[in-house]
């Protein structure tokens, strides 16, 4: 996958993820991560915890993804929190927290 | 535009996950959706279906369908976090294959064991089954019939069922499926305190500066838990993690002190603690002294086996395995003292200084110790022994019921607490940690179920071991087994399970969402509802009680296992199943149906219809007219109020996140058994084991002993089984969800590579698993998530096509009755 396919493609795919690991590898996690297409590390903590987002094609993707960064060396845990099919095809709906979440529970 | 509005999807996803992982301002979440479904999509709560760690997901139905399910944010469980399982909850739903009307074997246009499936009506489906009930319990009595449930009944599901068995048909030949998983773990608390279930909570993850995990793979089976543990380590970098097992598996990336030990030998290493504990002069004396006593246990209890095998017949106390006799402190001591060091590194092999750092978490006065088990202790042919001697370490310290002190046994099942344990569809249990032994707890029973007295029998039922041996037998005739896949778990399954479905004789009924193997080898399947196709409760390992509304409706014909078990009910009169003195003794009870008895009884039927929440559906209520789930949570609750089993009001839990019970003035308890946090504990007495009647919890002395079956020079590996990640227990749900299929879709043999390479056999290789009982073929893997010491290989279970339990041993713990499903012997070889 390219980014000019992420780019033109009429659905997409995105996720996000909570990846705890070992603080010292997290300067590989970063360099090794850094280098995939479609994925970007929006921060986290010292103390080992990132937070990335994916862009993809398939729902498949996401989990390859995630088994994926699962087997880096050092990373212990990796959990999805958030996954949207974004389908250009749709009419478009504003998105605010407050429709996208669950506040009226 | 298409950029522009990506990037704001992200930002939105980045924020959500960045609030999950406590970093920046809250935000909602969701999946599986595109932008224009939000309007028409509505959100409730409802607990994973999955695994004892009680998850709360936000379920999204749109029209008849549930279309997606997210971590819910306000769940103190998962705090917003969902496992990969947890994340494809909605499409365990929507199998291809799911069961949507009744399936009778017929020949020849009626019911015949030897004919094929053929779709019937729930009339005709009910008419054959309760004519063989009948006929069994004419030929045979109460004995003859069984009932096999499950951790994944409902709480209100589990009790009409304990309810149908043990009054209406006065039988107690009924087990949950929990028995081969947590039977251990509830046995192990009546011992050592009197009183089932953790007197701690998820909270002490928070609190404790070590970890230790016996035998259990939390980062593959409790996932979401495991990421409070590394959570709690990697932002306090104080916190030790210990991490025991008999391979290396994904837990070990956490381990500060990663230990491989030799299957058996648990039982060595916790004396060994205790002995350090004992000798180093760290032993809480103030608790000790003021609450604990210290008991010898029966040893040489027999590994569970028929009574005719050579081990059963050898072993001194087979007959009264749970026996214990009081000691002194230095008979303890001195029982401890032979697990020294050296002895228990030499048995273990698990080097000396691993061992004292083991032993030195738990010593050091000033470290709060959480140590979690699972199957590895509980399946387990000593599994009540682990867990009495866990306790003993915690108790010798004083390191129990205090925030990050605590002795915790994780759960398999979404309610094998809520429903199996606390409902009691036992053989020998009763609700709120009764017994059907005691009369005084019959007697209970009886009154608050408005039933003649005498009516529940005082003897235990077979347990879920010995109905499998007594279906093959043909002692037990008429089965039904529901939310569960039985032939696919239970341990033997070629000389016992599946002889026994298929005993001419007997006559099989699998309830059930899905054709799983059990299914297909029963007589009736009757099709079923699930998750939140009906309302329901779930309690979990923290001894927290969920509830959830009924979502959407299920799938064709398929009823929810509360409708089967009520309407199957209608099909007996008093008359056909109790004796004539207990009718003579009470003539009001003549020629009324099990279900008037049962559920119409005033309790029951008490809530009208006009209390269900409008803005749900609810068949069941509907149908029989009157709000079933309320009623039956209701009178179920009525045994543990007053008696340190409290729940709330039912409503309550549809509007909170669960409480731990005991539930006191409204107010959930954290841990049990200390003054402040426990409101059943007297004032000064600091702690109180009320479980007990002095309030003292007993530590027991308890030897190593060998397993039921080792390597030897024919079969000369150690054979494990479990779970992965991507699977739950059989895979008859995430076997049928696409992504979790495709992840990992066959069960593999994970073997050692100087193994592998011994065996002449490369990964991916297929290769024959053979034990004395059966074989099974599948593939090589020597690398990957689990990584098995040299002579032990690990194969998963949840694979239909590869029937693992054909290899197991059904030898179970001989006071818990759970079988071991961690140690066998097998050989392996090139196919």
């Amino acid at each position: 996958m390219t980014a000019e396919q992420l780019e033109n493609a009429d659905v997409v795919h995105i996720s996000s993820l909570v990846v705890h690991m070992r603080p010292d590898v997290m300067a590989d996690v970063t360099d090794y991560l850094d280098q995939k297409p479609g994925l970007e590390i929006q921060g986290g903590n010292e103390q080992g915890k990132m937070v990335v987002t994916l862009e993809t094609l398939t729902e498949h993707a996401v989990l390859d993804a995630i088994s994926e960064i699962n087997y880096l060396p050092g990373v212990l845990s990796t959990s999805l929190v958030f996954h949207q099919i974004d389908d250009a095809r749709e009419e478009q709906t504003a998105l605010t927290p407050a429709n996208v979440g669950v506040e009226a529970l | 535009m298409k950029v522009t509005r990506r990037s704001f999807i992200k930002a939105n996803a980045a924020a959500t996950a960045a609030a999950v992982a406590g970093v920046t301002l809250p935000a909602g979440a969701s999946n599986l959706i595109t932008a224009s479904d939000q309007t028409k999509l509505k959100w409730s709560k409802a607990p994973c279906r999955f695994c004892g760690t009680g998850c709360s997901v936000n379920v999204a139905t749109r029209g008849e369908r549930v279309v997606a399910t997210h971590g819910d944010i306000n769940s103190p469980v998962n705090k917003g976090l969902n496992c990969v399982k947890g994340y494809f909850l909605s499409k365990i739903l929507y199998g291809k294959d799911r069961l949507q009307q009744p399936l009778l074997r017929k020949k020849n246009g009626k019911y015949d064991k030897q004919g094929e499936f053929t779709t019937v009506s729930w009339d005709e489906a009910f008419d054959v089954m309760a004519a063989q009930f009948k006929k069994t319990l004419k030929e045979k009595g109460p004995e003859g019939v069984g009932m096999f449930g499950s951790g994944q009944w409902t709480v209100m599901e589990g009790y009409a069922a304990s309810k149908l068995m043990k009054a209406g048909f006065r039988s107690n030949n009924i087990e949950p499926n929990a028995r081969h998983c947590m039977a251990s773990a509830v046995a192990g608390f009546m011992r050592t305190f009197g009183i089932d279930e953790p007197m701690g909570c998820y909270d002490d993850m928070e609190s404790a500066d070590a970890f230790v995990l016996w035998g259990s793979n939390m980062a593959e089976m409790h996932p979401i838990l495991w990421t409070r543990v590394t959570d709690r380590r990697l932002s306090a970098p104080h916190v030790k993690v210990a991490v025991l097992s008999t391979f290396e598996h994904r837990s070990y990336e956490l381990a500060d002190i990663p230990m491989i030990f030799t299957p058996q030998t648990d039982l060595a290493i916790l004396n060994y603690i205790a002995n350090y504990i004992i000798q180093n002069d760290k032993v809480n004396w103030e608790f000790v002294d003021k609450h604990t006593n210290f008991h010898m246990g029966n040893d040489d209890i027999g590994y569970g086996l028929r009574d005719e095998h050579p081990l059963q017949k050898k072993a001194k106390n087979a007959g009264k395995a749970g026996g214990s006799e009081k000691i002194t402190f230095e008979e303890y001591a001195k029982f401890v003292s032979k697990y020294d060091a050296k002895y228990v590194s030499k048995l273990s092999g698990v080097p000396e200084s691993q061992l004292k750092q083991l032993a030195e978490l738990y010593a050091d006065p000033n470290r709060k110790v959480t140590s979690f088990w699972t199957m590895g202790f509980n399946q387990h042919t000593r599994g009540v022994w682990c867990n009495n001697l866990v306790y003993n370490i915690h108790l010798l310290t004083g390191k129990i019921s205090t925030p990050g002190n605590s002795p915790f046994s994780l759960t398999g099942q979404p309610s094998a607490c809520g429903t199996a344990r606390e409902v009691g569809t036992f053989c020998h249990r009763l609700p709120a940690d009764m017994v059907v032994a005691n009369p005084k707890h019959r007697a209970i029973a009886e009154k608050i179920w408005k039933l003649p007295s005498g009516l529940i029998p005082p003897k235990p039922g077979f347990h879920a071991v010995q109905h499998n041996r007594k279906l093959r037998d043909g002692e037990m005739n008429a089965y039904w087994i529901q939310v569960n896949n039985n032939l696919q778990a239970a341990a033997n399954m070629n000389e016992e399970t599946y002889p026994g479905y298929r005993n001419p004789n007997n006559f099989i009924v699998v309830s059930d969402a899905y054709p799983t193997v059990t299914a297909e080898a029963a007589d009736l399947i009757l099709p079923t509802a699930m998750w939140v196709e009906k309302e329901g409760a779930y309690g979990n390992a923290e001894r927290r009680t969920q509830t959830w509304y009924q979502l959407t409706n299920a799938p064709g014909e398929a009823r929810s296992d509360t409708w089967q078990l009520m309407e199957f009910a209608k099909r007996f009169t008093t008359d056909e199943v109790w004796p004539a003195d207990i009718l003579d003794a009470n003539p009001e009870y003549k020629g009324k149906t099990l279900y008037e008895v049962l559920f119409r009884n005033g309790n029951v039927d008490k809530f009208p219809l006009k209390d269900i929440n409008p803005e749900y559906e609810n068949q069941e209520s509907k149908h029989f007219g009157f709000y079933v789930q309320k009623g039956l949570f209701e009178e179920y609750a009525t045994f543990g109020r007053g008696k340190a089993h409290d729940l709330a009001d039912y409503e309550v839990y549809h509007q909170t996140r669960g409480l731990r019970w005991p539930v006191v003035d409204g107010k959930e308890t954290l841990w049990r058994y200390k003054e402040g946090s426990d409101p059943y504990v007297k004032p000064g007495t600091g702690f109180e084991f009320y479980g007990k009647p002095d309030g003292r919890a007993i530590i027991f002395a308890l030897p190593y002993e060998p397993a039921a079956e080792a390597p030897d020079k024919e079969y000369p590996f150690w054979l494990s089984t479990g779970r992965v990640l991507e699977h739950w227990h059989s895979g008859s749900m995430t076997q049928r969800v696409p992504e979790l299929h495709k992840s990992f879709p066959s069960a593999v043999c994970f073997i050692h590579p100087d193994d592998a390479l011994a065996l002449g056999v490369r990964r991916g290789d297929e290769v024959k698993v053979t034990s004395r009982r059966g074989e099974i073929r599948t593939r090589v893997e020597t690398r990957g998530r689990n990584k098995p010491p040299k002579g032990l290989v690990y194969v998963p279970w949840f694979d239909a096509t590869q029937l693992i339990n054909k290899v197991t041993l059904d030898a179970t713990d001989p006071i818990s009755k759970q079988t071991d499903f961690k140690k066998c012997a097998v050989r392996i070889e090139k196919v």
